[in-house]
């Protein structure tokens, strides 16, 4: 370090270097900064922006662990994910063609279909940061990180977002379906000369005036355009967390891969059942309620309430259903706290071991 | 957080203001006519000039034998076998002269009570007639059925509903078999049958529910048709 705060020679370090240089390819983070990822930069916290030392550090880590075999298995999930993105879009495309909602054309192995990449991105969220800490940790460099000017928060807040931002692709892409879903549902709300928002406002239970609907659906749409990268971080920061706890770094990928998915089934599995009669028999009681919420942005995630067919359920059926979007929405900040409590834990357990490590 | 919570503010705002637009952008289209429902010579319940509840039956077939919609030679009549009073009429889709690309094929059956006209059922063979073309001219109905039918129940959730929009105000009726029945309300949905009946005499139906809202699963009933 010859003097020199190792925080400042870490950065210097990492702005000379371009990212990939060490495989012979030069991906340089920097070069490739988008003009619009510079004006929301204020948006993020300094740690999550790309200029960040750990976080290109964290991406030329991904561009030397990969083998060109890797890279191969990548692309190709990746053209499978544009191929299923694209069939999702003309699926709900057709269906409105057609002149009928979404639901109306679709059966139980469609929406399957809708859900296995947003349970595929809640996985490799989680494997995307699960070696985030053990692996330094494993290599003896967790401790020269740690005694950096860089804040052992900041180290992990950078890491978890160079996790997220490994897989933009994958919540990108799902993002932008969604926002098909979002426009269609638009182009849905203007029929019936523009009277469905009416419609639906006035089946409410209790009764709700018309901008108070249109608030709580605008709501329930940004919840549900939201949901795949809120949870992907909620995600992203339980492998960060297990990565700090966890030495085997096998044994983390596994853990932080499995229990998404493990979550996702048992909650689906408990509660399709319980929101199958919706419609048949109106849900009047908190509990079902809830049941109807937890369905929504957890096994559903977030769906339905881009689905005009959902929303007449929840409105018709559910009595105070018009609060399920705000709810949900919510949710999503609860998440995101739980995300940042995640990253806590991970820091307090991350400086135990820099400190074991100097010892 | 703050992102989260920053984000989530202004995406909402954003879309408020994408569903307002699409309300109003809604409301500035105009009304679609009803073909061949709505007749402009008469006041509502009408069709070709027929008036439920005020037109004779032998006026009824003077009228029937000039509209672009009926066939001369497919009209035919049942009367009352011992005093030869016409009873009911009806023809199809046989030489009708109407634009078929606009109105599709239309089958009608009128009951006639006592020498005048009782009911008017006109049925949309090619359904060329929307939901949406109802509900934009007519307005939400004042009641709604919705029916599956007991006998086909067991098919599964992909099956037909029948499902009747009531507007006894004009003493109109809407019709139509829509699949599957999970469906909401939707523009797109074909009515098949329209029904005309004077409004004093309208039938009440005693399985209807008032309108509450377009999940035409609410509405739904189990009922052997």
């Amino acid at each position: 370090m010859s003097g020199r705060p190792a925080g400042a020679s870490l950065q210097a370090r990492c702005r000379r270097e371009p990212v990939g240089s060490q495989t012979g390819k030069a991906v340089n983070v920097e070069e490739n900064r988008l003009t619009w990822l510079k004006i929301m930069a204020p948006l993020f916290p300094p740690w999550a922006r790309l200029g960040h030392p750990i976080f290109q550090w964290e991406l030329a880590w991904r561009q030397r662990s990969r083998g060109r075999f890797d890279r191969l298995v990548e692309r190709s999930i990746g053209v499978l994910w544009a191929a299923v993105i694209l069939v999702m879009s003309v699926v709900v495309i057709v269906a409105r063609a057609q002149g009928e909602p979404l639901a109306a054309n679709i059966g139980g192995g469609v929406w399957l279909l809708l859900w296995a990449p947003h349970l595929a991105l809640r996985v490799t969220a989680g494997l995307s940061t699960a070696e985030a800490v053990n692996r330094e940790v494993e290599a003896g460099t967790w401790a020269s990180l740690c005694v950096t000017a860089i804040d052992v928060r900041d180290l992990l807040g950078a890491k978890w977002s160079a996790g997220l931002w490994s897989l933009r692709g994958l919540w990108g892409g799902l993002t932008a379906f969604r926002g098909v879903l979002v426009a269609l549902l638009l182009f849905d709300f203007a029929q019936f000369r523009g009277q469905y928002l009416t419609f639906l406002v006035d089946s409410s239970l209790p009764p709700v005036p018309w901008v108070a609907g249109l608030i709580a659906v605008a709501m329930g749409m940004a919840a549900g355009l939201m949901q795949p990268l809120v949870t992907a971080g909620a995600d992203a920061a339980f492998g960060v967390f297990v990565s700090a706890h966890m030495r085997s770094r096998a044994l983390a990928r596994l853990v932080a891969a499995v229990t998404p998915l493990m979550a996702w089934i048992i909650l689906a599995a408990l509660l399709w059942p319980a929101v199958q009669n919706l419609g048949w028999q109106p849900v009047t009681t908190p509990d079902g309620w809830l049941l109807v919420l937890v369905f929504s942005i957890t096994a559903d995630m977030g769906l339905g309430l881009l689905s005009m067919t959902w929303l007449v359920q929840l409105y018709g059926g559910v009595d105070w259903g018009f609060l399920i979007g705000p709810a949900a929405l919510l949710w999503l900040v609860g998440q995101a706290l739980l995300a940042g409590g995640f990253l806590r834990l991970a820091g307090r357990q991350a400086r135990r071991l820099a400190g074991g490590g100097q010892e | 957080m703050q992102t989260v919570l920053r984000t989530a503010w202004v995406l909402t705002m954003s879309l408020a203001a994408l569903l307002a637009a699409a309300a109003v952008a809604g409301a500035l289209q105009p009304a679609e006519p009803l073909p061949g429902v709505v007749d402009s010579r008469c006041p509502m319940p009408c069709w070709q000039g027929i008036r439920p509840g005020v037109t004779a039956a032998d006026e009824a077939v003077s009228l029937l034998s000039i509209s672009p919609f009926v066939g001369m030679h497919s009209l035919r009549f049942i009367e009352d076998p011992t005093t030869g009073e016409l009873l009911y009429m009806y023809w199809d889709e046989m030489e009708s002269r109407h634009d078929i690309r606009r109105y599709g094929q239309i089958r009608g059956e009128i009951r006639i009570h006592a020498g005048v006209v009782w009911s008017v059922d006109i049925g949309y063979y090619q359904r060329t007639v929307t939901l949406g073309d109802v509900i934009t001219q007519m307005g939400i109905p004042e009641y709604v059925g919705a029916f599956v039918d007991y006998n086909t129940a067991s098919k599964g959730p992909g099956q037909g509903a029948i499902i009747a929009l009531y507007y006894p105000e004009v003493g109109l009726k809407i019709t139509g078999q829509w699949s599957p029945w999970w469906s909401p309300l939707w523009t797109g949905m074909r009515v098949q049958q329209v029904s005309l009946t004077a409004p004093s005499r309208f039938p009440a139906d005693p399985d209807a529910g008032p309108w509450y809202g377009p999940a035409l699963r609410n509405y739904m009933q189990y009922r052997e048709y």
